[in-house]
């Protein structure tokens, strides 16, 4: 009976003039064009400064600056206040204040004193920038060192391959099903289902399964493209990997075909689960990191199934975390998803 | 006199399909002019090019002196249409709805109360209703004073009373007739003969040609193997002794409302068992019970032999449905319908394509087998439905309206094959609002107001009412007893 249900949604699947371009046209466009636009990696911080101490050291320190790939050097301002109208005038970021006697202290063995002004109209821009600067002219006084890990080179776009899986997942696993029991709903041939003896747990399976499938496809072509473009090989084993998508998959169709199950037109589907979508995305740690949330938007995010799957991807992808390792985020997806499967099933009516 | 509406030799072609050739006639007038054919005949194509939605591939047409093509916008604003399909948004209300079109027209509904007072004056009780929530009569009523409102000189129905029970239909033609007595000229399209009659002229139409324009008597006659084909002959053969479905104090309440009240019958095995009723008598409820597609909230059935409270998947596996609204999946070709349903069903791999070529051929959709459903006419959807429903052999068989809007030799033809079933010791239990198939079942039901009014054969009914036909049953049966909250 199943192997019937399932041979049906393929053929309807291929039959469709759009989805199937869709389910090859998302990865691809996902993969390719978004690391680079989701990055919040600055560049090109517009820099002033004011050299007030005219000096050797002072002077090495300028092309140092100059030499950095992250700022673009505007120009030299002779006075503070000069320089905060063209803050104003959002001609540059930052200014950088070099005092006079600033070599003297130095070479004095004084800490050396600087002054930064950031814009934080772009708090990013004004926060890492100046971070950055600070970076720099420490590298001149003091010995701190910094080693990143599991990212050496700090490049965004590593962190960001793995959270835009996940969105390319959860947008074609969850959205999908619910818009196909949806649709079938508004065709009236679900009624013509419901007066068979397909039982719900069988109706339920017949949508799922399609949708891990084509996840697996998805997914294989996505990390096809980001090891071929970006070089990114995930740590871990490829069978980690599937495993865990394999969860995260089942959680998300049951949470879309739950939606659908208490929906009745295609409107109030899409609607319902682009809510989620959007607070389940915010809320994951894709784009802002959990722990830097305030305490209460933490404990709610610990409700967030995506995060744990955000959690895992990024740790079997760049640190190459074993199965063992992450335990508890898959442990945590897969109550969530058998959660959802059984509401899933249980909100079917087959009977009004 | 000039002619109202010339039309002359309008083609129209959808890629492969030539959906008008060389289409030519004339309306004078305040003529009540019919257009019958069959379905997929290009009914609703001519439609939608006079009423200017679609151009025409050639040929020319005239309203009122101005040209379809130049002078659209003008033409617009002087007639009405009434589309095949709802043109109503169900979620506004019933004022709501006859202000929209008339804001549209910039109108108002005070200047033109006069032009529909008499129907509105019907639905005037339930202004404040959805239009969703009204029974298929109303919202047919509805829609002709929305396409009124303006006060067009031409009107334009297209299948206006498809799905529309006996009653409501003749109140909705008693409208038309008054209407064209204030001089305003009619096209309208129909599958009921009945209606077909009640025409000045009409013009029969297949394959997309224009096959004679005369008076309804002359057509009616020149193409009586389609319009009226001869009644179908049936040897009874039923088996009365033992029960297949039993209903005993049936209730589905809504709310207030007691959509089946208290109903209680019996079925025969092997009979065909007609389920008449007026648009919101409640019978597609009742058939929802029996199905087990919905829950009773009092009473008790027994279906197959199994309770349709506690056991509705077990009466699921012994019947066989096909629902109101056409439910095979368009976007699968017909063999891969029936290979679907039949392995829902059960039926063994190896011989669903023996059940399947058996059955296409019974059909005639042999050749037709790697074709979408999508692309299938009407009445050969309908005909593939109702054999996919009884591809699993089942004991019994509901039929909910299965013949809605089809021409009358179609309509023969299913019946047919729901004959070749009962022969096959298929009960059959049918919905319908063509009195002439009641007549073609062996017991029927009246239901009025959520309650079975009458049971019994057709003819012991027709003598109990001292009537010609079933007709004549229906409308004393029902006539009066239209709900109060319709």
């Amino acid at each position: 009976m199943l192997s019937y249900l399932i041979e049906k949604e393929f053929k309807q699947l291929f039959r469709n003039s759009f989805l199937p371009r869709l389910i090859l046209l998302f990865p691809c466009m996902l993969l390719i064009v978004f690391p680079w636009a989701a990055t919040l990696e600055v560049q090109d911080v517009r820099l002033a400064i004011i050299d007030q101490d005219h000096s050797q050291t002072s002077r090495r320190l300028i092309q140092q600056i100059e030499a950095s790939r992250y700022f673009r050097f505007q120009h030299m301002a002779v006075s503070y206040e000069e320089a905060l109208q063209a803050i104003e005038k959002d001609q540059i970021d930052i200014i950088l204040q070099i005092p006079i006697d600033f070599e003297k202290e130095q070479i004095l063995g004084k800490p050396a004193e600087v002054q930064i002004a950031a814009n934080a109209i772009n708090g990013m821009k004004g926060n890492l920038g100046s971070s950055y600067l600070a970076q720099i002219i420490n590298r001149q006084s003091d010995t701190t060192s910094i080693r990143y890990l599991y990212n050496p080179h700090l490049d965004y776009k590593h962190y960001m391959v793995p959270a835009l899986m996940t969105m390319m997942l959860f947008l074609i696993c969850g959205f999908l099903p619910a818009l196909n029991i949806v649709s079938e709903k508004e065709n009236g041939t679900i009624e013509q289902i419901n007066v068979t003896p397909v039982n719900k747990v069988v109706f339920t399976l017949s949508k799922l399964i399609p949708y891990w499938l084509i996840g697996f496809f998805v997914l294989s072509i996505a990390m096809l493209l980001a090891w071929l473009i970006y070089g990114l090989v995930p740590a871990s084993s490829l069978s980690t990997i599937y495993i865990g998508a394999g969860i995260f998959i089942f959680l998300v169709s049951g949470v879309g075909i739950t939606i659908s199950n208490y929906s009745s037109t295609l409107q109030q589907a899409m609607f319902v689960t682009w809510f989620f979508v959007i607070i389940m995305l915010l809320m994951s740690g894709l784009f802002t990191p959990v722990g830097s949330m305030p305490e209460w938007a933490q404990s709610i995010a610990a409700f967030n199934p995506l995060k744990y799957f955000v959690e895992f991807i990024r740790m079997v992808y760049l640190k190459g975390s074993s199965l063992a390792e992450v335990g508890k985020p898959l442990g945590c997806l897969l109550g969530f998803g058998i959660l959802f499967n059984i509401w899933a099933v249980w909100s079917y009516r087959k009977q009004q | 006199m000039k002619p109202l509406i010339e039309v002359s030799h309008i083609s129209k072609r959808y890629q492969h399909i030539q959906a008008l050739e060389d289409v030519s006639f004339s309306v004078n007038q305040g003529e009540l002019f019919g257009i019958i054919g069959p379905d997929g005949s290009g009914k609703s194509t001519l439609f939608r090019i006079l009423t200017t939605l679609l151009l025409p591939d050639q040929g020319q047409a005239h309203l009122n002196g101005l040209d379809m093509i130049k002078d659209f916008r003008k033409i617009r604003k002087c007639i009405g249409y009434m589309p095949g399909k709802f043109s109503l948004y169900p979620d506004l209300s019933v004022e709501e709805n006859l202000d929209f079109f008339a804001t549209v027209f910039q109108t108002s509904i005070e200047r033109n109360y006069e032009q529909i007072k008499d129907i509105y004056s019907q639905l005037e009780p339930f202004r404040k209703r959805r239009a969703g929530a009204l029974s298929g009569g109303m919202k047919q009523k509805l829609a002709l004073c929305c396409a009124l409102i303006h006060q067009p000189i031409v009107l334009f129905l297209d299948e206006p009373t498809t799905g529309v029970d006996p009653v409501s239909r003749k109140e909705f033609w008693n409208i038309l007739h008054r209407l064209k007595s204030q001089h305003v000229t009619i096209l309208v399209s129909t599958p009921f003969m009945d209606e077909a009659r009640q025409c000045d002229r009409i013009a029969f139409i297949q394959e997309g040609r224009i096959k004679g324009i005369d008076t309804p008597d002359v057509i009616l006659q020149q193409f009586h193997d389609i319009l009226c084909p001869p009644a179908l002959q049936r040897n009874r053969r039923m088996d009365t002794e033992t029960t297949i479905i039993q209903v005993k104090d049936l209730v589905k309440q809504f709310g207030n409302f007691k959509a089946v009240d208290h109903i209680s019958f019996e079925v025969k095995r092997g009979e065909i068992f007609g389920f008449l009723g007026a648009n919101g008598a409640g019978k597609t409820t009742a058939m929802r019970m029996l199905c087990g597609l919905s829950k009773p909230t009092s009473g008790k059935a027994f279906v197959a032999g199994y309770d349709v409270n506690t056991q509705a998947e077990d009466v699921k596996k012994h019947i066989g449905y096909m629902s109101q609204k056409f439910s095979l999946y368009e976007d699968l070709k017909v063999w891969e319908n029936v290979r679907l349903f039949a392995g829902i069903y059960g039926v063994p791999a190896s011989e669903i394509p023996i059940r399947t070529d058996k059955m296409l051929q019974r059909i005639g959709l042999n050749n037709e087998r790697e074709t979408l459903v999508r692309e299938l006419p009407l009445g050969w959807k309908q005909r593939l439905a109702f054999s996919v429903s009884i591809i699993h052999e089942p004991e019994l068989v509901f039929l909910d309206e299965p013949t809605g809007g089809v021409d009358p030799a179609t309509r023969r033809q299913f019946w047919e094959l729901i004959y070749q079933a009962a022969e096959r010791g298929i009960t059959i239990f049918v919905t319908t609002h063509y009195m002439d198939e009641a007549e073609y079942c062996d017991r029927i039901s009246m239901m009025v107001n959520g309650k079975i009014k009458a049971i019994d054969t057709p003819e012991r009914l027709k003598q109990q009412y001292q009537a010609q036909n079933m007709d004549e049953v229906f409308q004393q049966l029902a006539r009066g007893a239209i709900r109060k909250s319709d």
